[in-house]
């Protein structure tokens, strides 16, 4: 014990503001402790978020969908401009005017689920994007696959489908049989699991930024000495500056990912090139 | 579709290609090597995956448009 002591008098500057305790944020940061139990199965904030999230997308459709006017208000409007945004810029141009509104609805709930989501790693008070738990990611990719995998071979038959999906445009000869296996592997497997990272990744390692900018900031701030606290309010100004890049990454992933659904969609649907 | 407009596509196809033919024939050549007792054969396979890949993405974006016009 006192060792210890005349260890810590000896090197103040170490005491001082060395590493002072500060843990770093990393992947355990995202493994929240249950908010409360239901018969011995932890409920965890994202759970609470993703259902809070079916709340509040209900909420807003129903809203702006009753008492719709001619000449709409202002809720109305938002919601209209949301769908119409779904609708044409992202379905129609798409998947074609011939078959798209049998996926507008699965597209625009898949769209609104993840854009809310997202938004909550800003959100003050609750501040988790639920996204970047891959374990909610995942599903949305699967069924993603299904879909555009179904709607192949509904239009084209199982067979027909898998010729349509591993047949490279563009080439031909015996080449073909190097790149058979490899288009196969890229529009069959390949597709759910880059779907799956690129969103993860992206709300994972927002979310990550935000918590290393927000706690070493406050403990530079509260080292005690002058010159790190000046770093800690640099720390807390890019935060700042990282939340608003935050603001664009989470809408971009949340239109990137319906995207790229929709154009998958369009792919299996196309006609034989 | 309309018929002026650029081959569209899914702008991450480049990637996803490319990602399939170093994985796809990296495997083989994991195998090859396995199988044969080399430790070449899964660098040669990256990278025959790659050039295949790139040559993919050229036809599938119009690159080989001449030698299509042949064969069509």
């Amino acid at each position: 014990m006192s060792v210890h002591v005349s260890l810590s008098e000896a090197t103040p500057v170490a005491a001082e503001g060395g590493d002072g305790g500060f843990i770093a944020p990393g992947p355990g940061s995202f493994e929240l402790p249950p908010v409360f139990e239901v018969a011995g199965f932890g409920v965890t904030k994202p759970m609470l978020l993703l259902i809070l999230s079916a709340v509040l997308i209900l909420a807003f459709t129903i809203a702006a969908s009753r008492n719709a006017q001619m000449v709409p208000g202002r809720l109305q409007f938002a919601g209209e401009t949301v769908y119409g945004f779904v609708r044409n810029t992202l379905a129609r141009d798409n998947i074609g005017s011939e078959h798209f509104m049998k996926f507008v609805p699965y597209l625009f709930s898949l769209f609104m689920f993840i854009l809310v989501n997202n938004y909550y790693g800003i959100f003050p008070f609750l501040q988790f994007p639920t996204m970047s738990r891959i374990g909610f990611v995942i599903p949305l990719a699967l069924m993603s696959w299904l879909i555009y995998v179904g709607a192949g071979m509904w239009k084209h038959g199982v067979f027909g489908y898998f010729k349509h999906a591993t047949m490279p445009s563009g080439v031909g000869g015996p080449i073909l049989i190097l790149l058979v296996p490899l288009e196969f592997f890229s529009n069959i497997l390949v597709r759910p699991v880059t779907l799956t990272l690129r969103l993860f990744g992206n709300m994972f390692a927002g979310h990550l930024l935000l918590i290393l900018f927000a706690t070493g900031g406050a403990a530079l701030l509260t080292s005690g000495n002058a010159l790190y606290a000046g770093v800690g309010i640099l720390s807390f100004a890019l935060g700042i500056g990282v939340s608003f890049l935050e603001m664009l990454v989470m809408f971009l992933q949340a239109y990137v990912f319906t995207l790229l659904s929709s154009m998958y969609i369009g792919e299996a649907l196309a006609d034989e090139h | 579709m309309h018929s002026d407009e650029p081959p569209h596509g899914d702008p991450w196809l480049a990637f996803s290609y490319l990602v399939s033919g170093a994985a796809v024939y990296g495997l083989i050549g994991w195998g090859l090597d396995r199988w044969l007792g080399t430790s070449f054969l899964v660098a040669v396979g990256i990278l025959f995956g790659v050039a295949l890949a790139i040559y993919m993405t050229f036809g599938r974006f119009g690159g080989l448009a001449s030698r299509q016009d042949k064969q069509s």
